[in-house]
């Protein structure tokens, strides 16, 4: 196979639309001043539910507020927030779990009993209560949801460094010498960093969809904030008469969701030397710069006279 | 038998006893080894499976996982009680001294890193810089018999052969700078040429870097190929030393001896040892080979024999 067809390969039609999507995604929240016909908050009671005109190309909302800028503002708070709370508790549950599942001992009883004690909660009643804590808004929001995702996280991360840590070429790593933190940070954290890449892209989903629910109790954004979570929640009673409001947040709720699943299973997979299709990103860079996509300095076999350390001085 | 110089031996293991702790109790897996390596010396280590041999390896380099694990007798290594010394001095022992190779090198090497990383990573570990680490690395690969060295060097783990990746294994052995090289059934997941193959590589090293070697196998073909010495392990004791030679046609001990009349031979019926190994789990009472032995004999019921001219056994095979 050669490199065109390995890239064909990786960029299959379901990893294309996922970057395509979420792109768009990014790139509409990013300018939403620019891209949204109307302004997102101002009522409008003379039309309200309206449907789909020249006007309001997806119709208008419960209260007359245009949908489509609306949607277009929700992204924004949508994604910066679900982002933030995958990012504290990935922050605080990968490190806290590769110690856990390292170290053993006391260290790793302690951390996983009070991992348990998190986990015997349902996890928005635990939600509504450091909200309560700490005082509505949806920063503090974000903050409660991302210290309650850090225990499964850092569970799924010691058990898979435990897996790790019983393989045997940790156990050669250990006999050549190496000490414990490059042990875990450059053998084992690499080696398990793909499966958590595709649980922190479920999380995103999943925050998405708590976030949302914190905004329908009115914890989190408050009106007339714009969120998909929270348009969903307040438009769900209007499904039958103006299905449009109701469901376009959901759809793009679903699709956002599944997007990042898609682009986290094809990083994943290209993180994998044995399943890589697509080259490294050395040899993307070096064959970019040559303008010659079908030479593989890889497979090319070297000339008996050249020097044994040239090649590897280029890395 | 007189002419032998008293030289200080690289490796001195004097009594070890290794306890594991298990839920279901402890397992008594070595007890009371003794042995020694000397210098430019390819030592073997046989016996049959469970008797020990891998848990006396890990020992020495204090593998073993260290809450479930007691110790007893000395490891001594260059005048190191190696048993005493604290984690952090270990570390420099491991690998800088004493290396390890394993049996399967497809998984005792990172599948996510290029071979040739891995091996300048030992390297970047001595204090190379980054850019010597990997022309320090190629050299290596070339020379352990990897060509072309710089092109393979680039490889994954699994592009590459199980005899390639034991050289790599190898490879990463010695730029670590060890001085004894401990091979874990190092050929017995490797086809028969490839086998001979790793096995040269093995002798040369000794021959051109004066490395000491211990080769951990139940394969007595390994042995006589390549062994100088041969140490045969029981129920995690030492029952017989003796070289290659003396254990092949002059075996004194019966345990050594059964052992080499059940290898299979052109013409020859291999004959199975009656009974199986005695539960680790138990302590022994007597020699722990007496209730399999052709020589048992009273005593041996009740003392344990300590090893003396090379078997440890009361009533050895006299030599002619």
């Amino acid at each position: 196979m050669n490199r065109r067809e390995r890239m064909r390969s990786f960029f299959t039609v379901p990893v294309l639309l996922s970057v395509a999507f979420l792109l768009a995604v990014l790139l509409v929240s990013v300018f939403a001043e620019q891209l949204a016909p109307h302004d997102p908050d101002t009522l409008d009671p003379a039309s309200v539910l309206a449907a789909p005109s020249a006007e309001h190309p997806l119709g208008t909302d419960p209260s007359g507020r245009d949908l489509l800028s609306r949607l277009i503002f929700g992204a924004r708070s949508t994604m910066l927030s679900a982002f933030l709370v995958v990012l504290i508790s990935a922050a605080a549950g990968i490190p806290l779990g590769m110690l856990a599942g390292y170290r053993r001992g006391i260290l790793d009883k302690v951390l996983m009993r009070l991992c348990d004690a998190v986990l015997s909660f349902p996890s928005l009643l635990l939600a509504f209560v450091l909200v309560a804590a700490f005082g509505r808004g949806i920063g503090n929001v974000v903050l409660s949801l991302g210290i309650l995702y850090v225990p499964m996280l850092a569970k799924l991360t010691r058990s898979l460094v435990l897996v790790e840590s019983g393989k045997l070429y940790v156990e050669a790593a250990h006999a050549t010498g190496f000490g414990g933190a490059h042990i875990l940070l450059r053998e084992i954290l690499p080696n398990i960093f793909s499966t958590l890449l595709i649980q922190l892209m479920l999380d995103v989903g999943y925050a998405i969809l708590d976030l949302s629910a914190m905004n329908f109790i009115g914890l989190g954004v408050q009106p007339p904030t714009a969120d998909w979570g929270a348009m969903l929640q307040s438009a769900r009673i209007h499904v039958k008469n103006a299905p449009l409001v109701a469901l376009s947040p959901g759809i793009l709720i679903v699709l956002t969701v599944v997007a990042f699943n898609i682009l986290g299973d094809g990083i994943s997979a290209y993180l994998d030397p044995a399943q890589r299709k697509l080259p490294s990103i050395k040899r993307f860079k070096k064959a970019l710069l040559r303008r010659d996509p079908d030479a593989d300095p890889g497979s090319k076999v070297l000339p008996r006279t050249r020097k044994a350390g040239e090649e590897a001085a280029h890395e | 038998m007189s002419d032998r110089i008293p030289v200080a031996p690289l490796l001195s293991v004097q009594g070890l006893e290794v306890n594991i702790q298990s839920p279901k109790g402890a397992v008594y897996a070595v007890r009371g080894a003794d042995f020694e390596i000397r210098r430019g010396e390819i030592c073997g280590l046989v016996g049959e499976s469970g008797c020990g041999k891998t848990i006396t390896a890990k020992s020495v380099m204090r593998l073993n996982p260290e809450d479930r694990v007691v110790y007893g007798g000395r490891i001594t290594y260059e005048g190191t009680d190696l048993l005493a010394l604290p984690e952090a001095g270990m570390c420099k022992v491991r690998g800088q001294q004493i290396a390890m190779i394993f049996q399967d090198p497809l998984s005792a090497l990172d599948p996510l890193q290029r071979v040739g990383k891995q091996v300048a990573e030992v390297y970047r570990l001595r204090g190379l810089g980054r850019r010597e680490a990997a022309e320090k690395a190629v050299e290596m690969l070339a020379d352990v018999g990897i060509s072309p060295a710089a092109e393979r060097a680039r490889a994954y783990p699994f592009e590459m052969s199980g005899g390639q990746l034991q050289r790599v294994m190898i490879a990463m052995a010695l730029a670590a700078g060890a001085e004894l090289l401990i091979a874990d059934e190092p050929t017995t997941a490797l086809d028969v040429t490839v086998q001979a193959q790793i096995l040269a590589l093995i002798r040369e090293l000794r021959e051109k870097r004066g490395t000491s070697v211990l080769i951990i196998t139940h394969d007595f073909g390994v042995v006589a190929e390549t062994c100088d010495r041969v140490m045969v392990m029981y129920a995690g004791r030492i029952v017989e030393t003796g070289t290659a030679a003396e254990i092949f046609h002059a075996a004194r001990h019966p345990y050594t001896r059964d052992l080499i009349a059940s290898i299979p031979q052109k013409g020859v019926k291999p004959v199975a040892i009656p009974g199986a190994p005695p539960d680790l789990r138990e302590v022994i009472r007597g020699c722990a080979y007496a209730p399999r032995c052709c020589r048992v004999q009273e005593r041996c019921m009740h003392e344990t024999p300590e090893a003396a001219d090379g078997a440890a056994c009361f009533f050895p095979e006299v030599r002619p």
